[in-house]
């Protein structure tokens, strides 16, 4: 079929078009696949990364806690290889709780004071700031204690971190305050929980 | 233009708006367009993702199912606020859940879900997995594979997210230490009353006192306006007796209605078939025929032989095998000649042959169950019925000139109970409450109470107070209210002033004691209770205010004091002699008690956790509709 001279001098048109433009278009149809392609591995990356984590985050759930050292090198693998999961947040802190159990209190804190500033779940940030502020009162840190307990964190979880300010406080010898952080503790705790009551009978044996 | 227009609807762009109508309605069905308006709207937005009343609904069934089943399902209960905000509540916590564990990006493999599953104990046989146990119990529990691995695979995940927190919690030793010897401290203490009414005889109130009280709070000292009343009611039942159906009105609406009547009536029959084919000739009917005759006559000698006769004879495949058993059948699941015949006789009876279109039919009926329908089980039902419509009907044509009557003559309502045959009858001296609380409707309260009633003594207009009751009223007598006399009211105010004064001595002198005994002096004429050892768990006769009282008592100095006093009942001093705090039980028990203390732990970590994830996202509830949704 022969093209008319209308469409003669349209193609014409369509070709200088091209050699003006055709190599940006053509970089940017580039671009664009590659930059979907990445989109998609990276996604497939995650995908299996957290496959991978939770197959190992299974593992962990079945090692006798008192087996320190699988525990612990399982956990480790867990906060190293797979950070970028939530398994790591949440193996931290289980290899924290091992560690105290086991007496290992150093290590427990480290653990936890990288589940704070690592965990995927602020809620696990949360949970491992209450563990190492708790651990801190006992070794008769307050100071240090209190300042976990002040960093920002979850609201949900104010009710426990306004508890274990108060028995902090106590330990300092502020009663009044400790009081005080008990009391505004009791409007944040489940009010259909049994945690409350122990924070009623804390702000009750101070008269 | 508008060939413009019809070429396009013709083309492909037209026939994709087509496709985008029609598609949706061939996936979803025309349901589901209907249905946005009713069960579809959401009763509750979780950061954008709707909760349908539907899945609210079902969770609700799922609830009362399960109550049910352990034979404590109230349904006022169920329907209570409390209970439906739970159910919303737990729903919305689901949602909650399934957002965080996509953004946190949990997974579980498929491998992991294979081996769990190929592990669940159900699937076992012989202490393997089961492939064929798998899918009959999957079919027999109406799931596809893919919806019941899909499950397993949320219940997995809900596993790791939510559960798992409450694994994270441990409790250090030395605060659980410090909580149980809170828990488990023992006090040794005693109490001492101070009665408010002990110091009655001590007070003394002035006649000038209790007349200051009655003018002070004469406002309130009233007694409600009053009237005594005369009124009338006609109702559907008080027509009862007036009225008479016979006999013969029954049966023609029996007749009438017969349709109506069918009852749920099974009955259980057996019968031996000899048929005749479709274009049965004469002869071969004729020859049908004198089989079955032959049959029924040696049955009718020997009724015991039906059983082994439908065997041998019966034409009817089914049912012959099985003695001629056809099992229960209600009305309309026989055809029309079997169905008369089976319906008419008694159980054991044999019909005659009976023909229908298989052939004939030799019949014996063997059970009845089930409401009858003939007329004359039926007859008294029906009689009260009629009664009760006709009596309604004569109450509704009655209403009106009921209505008129009592309006016309408004000044009595004698004439009016005349012409309806009513009892007029008389109150007592009745205040606004007490109206209410007996005709049980505000309307003809506030009539009673009308200016016009009470100035004009006429008859109220008539009100139906429920249905099928009209009532009219008419005031008799009048009492305003008015303020209650001094003399009435004065030995009353005496008792209550006396009772204030006493119970302020009482903590006075309570208040005194305390600070005497702080100071560490002694108090003459205290009652103290024999000395008793409490904990938490052993109150040993305290009440559960001196519990109370005792543990919140300041113990950093031995003995210590504290008091509390009660506007009524006086004051109560308490003394906490001792404080034992050493003797926190065997090690078994503390080891329980700890545990007991990390599980408590660990719940309120659940708790934040979900409030945490609540607290991150928009949540919105309709509350309207949870308010109106009941389902039964």
């Amino acid at each position: 079929m022969a093209y008319d001279l209308e469409e003669q001098e349209q193609l014409d048109e369509l070709k200088a078009w091209w050699k003006t433009y055709g190599k940006m278009v053509s970089n940017l149809v580039i671009g664009l696949l590659v930059a979907y392609a990445a989109y998609q591995g990276w996604t497939y990356y995650q995908t299996k990364q957290a496959v991978n984590a939770s197959t190992e985050y299974q593992a962990l759930q079945v090692v006798d806690t008192k087996d320190t050292k699988s525990f612990q090198a399982k956990a480790a693998v867990l906060m190293e290889k797979y950070s970028a999961t939530p398994y790591a947040g949440r193996a931290a802190v289980l290899a924290a709780k091992a560690n105290y159990e086991a007496n290992q209190i150093k290590s427990a804190k480290a653990q936890l004071e990288w589940a704070i500033s690592n965990a995927k779940e602020t809620s696990v940030s949360a949970i491992a700031s209450l563990q190492l502020a708790n651990i801190l009162a006992e070794e008769n840190n307050f100071d240090a204690a209190l300042k976990v307990l002040e960093a920002k964190h979850d609201a949900g979880f104010d009710g426990l971190f306004l508890d274990l300010k108060g028995d902090v406080l106590l330990g300092l010898g502020k009663r009044d305050e400790a009081k005080a952080a008990y009391e505004l503790a009791l409007t944040k705790l489940d009010a259909q929980g049994r945690y409350r009551h122990l924070t009623q009978q804390k702000i009750d044996s101070l008269g | 233009m508008l060939d413009g227009i019809r070429s396009v609807a013709k083309g492909w762009v037209g026939k994709a708006i087509l496709a985008f109508i029609t598609v949706p309605f061939a996936l979803f069905g025309i349901d589901s367009y209907l249905s946005q308006a009713g069960n579809n709207a959401a009763i509750a937005k979780v950061d954008g993702s709707e909760i349908s009343v539907q899945a609210y609904s079902n969770a609700m069934q799922n609830l009362r199912n399960r109550m049910q089943s352990e034979g404590k399902a109230d349904q006022a209960q169920l329907d209570s606020p409390e209970v439906k905000a739970m159910v919303l509540d737990q729903l919305i916590n689901e949602q909650l859940l399934e957002k965080e564990i996509q953004r946190a990006n949990y997974k579980i493999s498929d491998a992991q879900l294979a081996t769990y599953i190929t592990a669940m104990p159900s699937f076992q046989k012989d202490g393997k997995f089961s492939q064929e146990l798998y899918d009959e119990l999957l079919q027999q529990n109406r799931y596809t594979p893919k919806k019941f691995e899909a499950e397993i695979r949320a219940t997995l995940l809900a596993q790791q997210a939510q559960d798992g927190i409450a694994k994270l919690g441990f409790i250090s030793t030395a605060r659980a230490d410090k909580t149980l010897k809170l828990l488990n401290q023992k006090r040794v203490v005693t109490v001492s009353e101070l009665k408010t009414k002990d110091y009655l005889d001590q007070v003394k109130v002035s006649p000038e006192e209790v007349k200051a009280y009655y003018d002070k709070h004469k406002d309130k000292l009233r007694d409600p306006e009053q009237v005594k009343i005369e009124f009338l009611l006609l109702s559907a039942s008080s027509l009862v007796p007036g009225i008479k159906v016979d006999d013969a009105d029954v049966k023609r609406y029996y007749d009438e209605n017969s349709a109506k009547f069918k009852g749920d009536e099974q009955r259980r029959a057996s019968h031996i078939l000899i048929g005749f084919g479709v274009n049965a000739t004469p002869e071969q009917k004729e020859e049908a025929k004198n089989k079955a005759q032959a049959l029924l006559a040696t049955i009718k000698k020997n009724p015991k032989s039906f059983e082994e006769l439908a065997i041998k004879n019966s034409q009817d495949p089914g049912s012959a095998t099985k003695g001629g058993d056809l099992g229960s059948f209600g009305r309309g699941a026989m055809v029309k000649p079997f169905e008369e015949a089976a319906f008419k006789m008694k159980v054991g009876e044999v019909s005659d042959l009976v023909e229908s279109e298989f052939g004939y039919h030799i019949i014996k009926v063997t059970e009845i169950t089930g409401q009858g329908s003939d007329f004359e089980s039926l007859k008294a039902q029906i009689k009260g019925d009629l009664i009760f419509q006709k009596a309604q009907a004569e109450f509704v044509e009655k209403a009106e000139s009921f209505s008129n009557a009592v309006y016309e003559q408004s000044e009595s309502l004698a004439p009016v109970a005349k012409m309806f045959g009513g009892q007029l009858q008389l109150s007592g001296w009745t205040s606004r409450e007490e109206a209410a609380k007996f005709f049980k409707n505000d309307k003809i309260v506030s009539l009673i109470f009308s200016p016009e009633s009470i100035k004009e003594h006429r008859n109220t207009e008539a009100v139906e107070i429920s249905p099928n009751n009209l009532v009219s009223a008419r005031v008799l007598e009048y009492k305003p209210a008015a303020t209650k006399s001094f003399d009435a009211v004065k030995a009353g105010i005496e008792d209550l002033l006396k009772l204030e004064a006493a119970s302020k001595l009482a903590i006075a002198k309570g208040e005194e004691a305390l600070k005497t005994l702080r100071a560490g002096g002694s108090v003459a004429n205290l009652d103290w209770i024999p000395e008793v050892k409490v904990d938490r768990k052993n109150a040993q006769g305290l009440t559960q205010l001196a519990m109370t009282q005792v543990f919140k008592t300041d113990v950093s100095k031995l003995p210590a004091y504290s008091g509390l006093a009660d506007s009524k009942l006086g004051y109560l001093i308490v003394k906490i002699i001792e404080v034992d705090t050493a003797s926190v039980a065997d090690a078994e028990s503390v080891k329980t008690a700890k545990g007991e203390l990390s599980q408590v732990l660990s719940d309120e970590y659940l708790s934040a956790y979900k409030q945490s994830l609540r607290e991150k996202v928009k949540v919105t509830v309709n509350q309207r509709l949870l308010l109106e949704n009941t389902n039964h």
